[in-house]
């Protein structure tokens, strides 16, 4: 295994080992909580990524033949050799080498658009709070013009009282006349 | 190709729109909703603060290259608002800050039918249109203007005696110059008001920036336009922190206030001028429709009901440990150390809210916050991704004697254990605050 990885394992194993501590239950106290759901789904978005740090690593590798004494004349008829089986069998491997860096790909998106959904999910809590303040000082608009249109409407009877009235004596006038 | 297209290609600005969605819009959350009276006094809502007092309560209101929408804050008097500006991203971030209608339109060119608003406003855009659009521009305000409606103007001026025109400038001069604010089209206060004369009637204008300036806008003065201020002046407002920088604005828009109230002359800035026109005699230059109230109270809320947030309800009162509303997205206060809330409730039994941080290494050193309920320690947590949580505080039976609200008045406090400065280093920002948690969609149960 060269340098790069070794380094790459170890990354891996340390970005394991961190989303295992983010699986634990967070430090709280008595009755502050989270909403459980949003905690689930923290850490299966911290296992993706960890999970991604393997695909990122391996989607077109042939794996070492031995652990160690990589270095020198071996490594290098090893790297040779691979070769030449990468180049005689890639008529064979290359739909499932395209089939990995697809996967990785779309891993890659899911955890983008995943990390996004916290966010989504206040902006879409902060416009339900503000369309159900709207719906409650609309609903107070509409009784209010619903009180100004029973005044209105009963202005209006008495208009249409005093009308009358104004006819009658009129008429009352008119005959007396 | 129109004149002012010509100079703005000889800027080296070949899409205006673009320019202006870069230069003027920001996350700044100007919803009225939001905010606070004590910004009455801040020198960046001065002249907000001139259209708002001469801005009759319900009345409409046409804003000329709204840009974010500086004037939202008219939305507190009941006025129908509507913006128009070059920029798309503009009209969206101004529709955001809750004027009631925006679009996207040339002003030579508004899409609105005759004699539709009572007032017709811009601030900062008659010094972007170039000189021969500018009748057009003028022509378009006294056709959408009702008979007897004002107008009202906040303009970037000149003065030909210290800096040279533009004809006078280089290509390379005029690059530079236009590209600090897009200025196409600056002119000398009283051309500016001659301009006017010959559209309206009855035309008022006075100097204004003479004296008062924001923290900001000195340097700006200084270090792009080369205005000459005292060099230890300008070195000692480089150094204030994000507070005294507030504290500064605050002093300087007091006295920007106090000399509209008592309507004092001042002599020409060849900076800036306030311009009231119409067809019929016009009131008081300052004030000519004061009444603050508005301020005071977020609007109409939607009430108490079971579930109230508190956000933006005008019944709760956030201290000087929060900061001005931020918009992340979604819109949240940013906050220090400690901060605190009041807000009054008949009975409480649940606090829920969103809460972030950008703090770096959480993982290794997580945020600790600390919860009191009216001096009452509530709950703690620990925040160790930087992410959206949700938090819900349940309030225990045996902690609601032990609260006793004053008048029914609740006090929320959270205590985190640490703050950093976002962009300590950011020279354009200068933003030194101490930032610990964004909080938003607060909210309280009965």
């Amino acid at each position: 295994m060269s340098d790069a990885d070794v380094e790459a394992t170890l990354q891996e194993i340390r970005e394991r080992v961190r989303a295992e501590s983010l699986a634990q239950p967070p430090h709280s106290a008595g009755n502050v909580s989270a909403s459980s759901h949003s905690i689930q789904a923290a850490h299966a978005l911290a296992r993706l990524k960890a999970n991604l740090a393997t695909t990122e690593r391996a989607w077109s590798k042939i794996p070492p033949v031995t652990s160690f004494h990589r270095r020198g004349w071996t490594a290098r008829l090893e790297v040779w050799l691979k070769r030449q089986i990468k180049r005689a069998t890639h008529w064979y491997v290359f739909e499932q080498v395209n089939f990995n860096a697809a996967v990785n790909s779309a891993l890659h998106d899911t955890a983008a658009i995943l990390e996004s959904l916290p966010e989504q999910r206040v902006c879409l809590k902060q416009l339900t709070i503000e369309m159900s303040e709207q719906a409650i000082l609309l609903d107070r608009t509409r009784r209010a013009l619903e009180l100004r249109l029973e005044e209105v409407a009963s202005r209006l009877e008495e208009l249409h009282a005093l009308r009358a009235e104004i006819e009658l004596l009129r008429h009352s006038s008119e005959q007396a006349r | 190709m129109s004149a002012n297209e010509k100079l703005y290609e000889r800027a080296g600005i070949t899409d205006e729109g673009d320019f202006y969605r870069t230069k003027f819009v920001s996350e700044e959350v100007l919803d009225a909703r939001y905010f606070s009276a004590l910004s009455r006094f801040d020198m960046r809502f001065a002249r907000t603060m001139w259209v708002y007092d001469n801005v009759r309560a319900r009345a409409s209101v046409l804003d000329l290259g709204c840009g974010a929408g500086m004037l939202a804050l008219l939305k507190r008097k009941g006025v129908a608002l509507t913006g128009v500006d070059l920029s798309d991203e503009c009209v969206r971030a101004a529709r955001r800050n809750g004027y009631d209608v925006t679009c996207a339109a040339r002003l030579d060119a508004l899409p609105f039918g005759d004699a539709s608003f009572d007032y017709v406003v811009s601030l900062d855009v008659l010094g972007h249109v170039a000189f021969e659009e500018k009748d057009g521009v003028l022509g378009e305000i006294r056709r959408v203007l009702r008979p007897d409606g004002v107008t009202l103007h906040g303009i970037e001026c000149t003065d030909r005696l210290a800096r040279k025109s533009y004809d006078e400038m280089s290509a390379e001069e005029l690059r530079r110059f236009v590209e600090i604010d897009g200025h196409v089209g600056l002119e000398e206060e009283a051309e500016h008001a001659e301009r006017f004369g010959r559209f309206f009637a009855y035309t008022e204008w006075r100097p204004r920036y003479a004296l008062c300036l924001s923290s900001e806008e000195f340097l700006k003065q200084a270090e792009r336009y080369g205005l000459p201020f005292e060099a230890d002046f300008l070195d000692y407002l480089r150094g204030l922190s994000f507070k005294e920088r507030r504290a500064f604005d605050m002093a300087m828009g007091y006295v920007f206030g106090k000399i509209s109230d008592h309507d004092i002359r001042l002599p020409k800035s060849g900076l800036y001028l306030f311009l009231k026109a119409s067809n019929v005699p016009l009131g008081p230059f300052y004030n000519e429709h004061r009444d603050r109230n508005a301020l005071f109270e977020a609007g109409a809320d939607a009430g108490w009901s079971e579930t109230i947030c508190l956000d933006r309800h005008s019944q709760a009162v956030f201290d000087d440990g929060w900061y001005e509303a931020n918009l992340l997205p979604p819109v949240a206060r940013w906050m220090g150390e400690r901060s605190r809330l009041r807000f009054p409730a008949a009975s409480l039994s649940k606090i829920r809210m969103d809460v972030t941080t950008h703090m770096p290494g959480l993982e290794e050193r997580p945020l600790a916050l600390d919860f009191f309920l009216n001096g009452q320690p509530l709950n703690s947590f620990s925040i160790f991704r930087p992410e959206w949580i949700e938090l819900e505080i349940i309030i225990p039976g045996n902690l609601q004697s032990a609260i006793n609200p004053v008048d029914g008045v609740y006090e929320l406090e959270i205590r985190a254990n640490r703050t950093w400065q976002a962009r300590p280093l950011d020279a354009e920002n200068r933003d030194d605050r101490e930032l610990s948690v964004a909080v938003c969609n607060i909210e309280v149960y009965r």
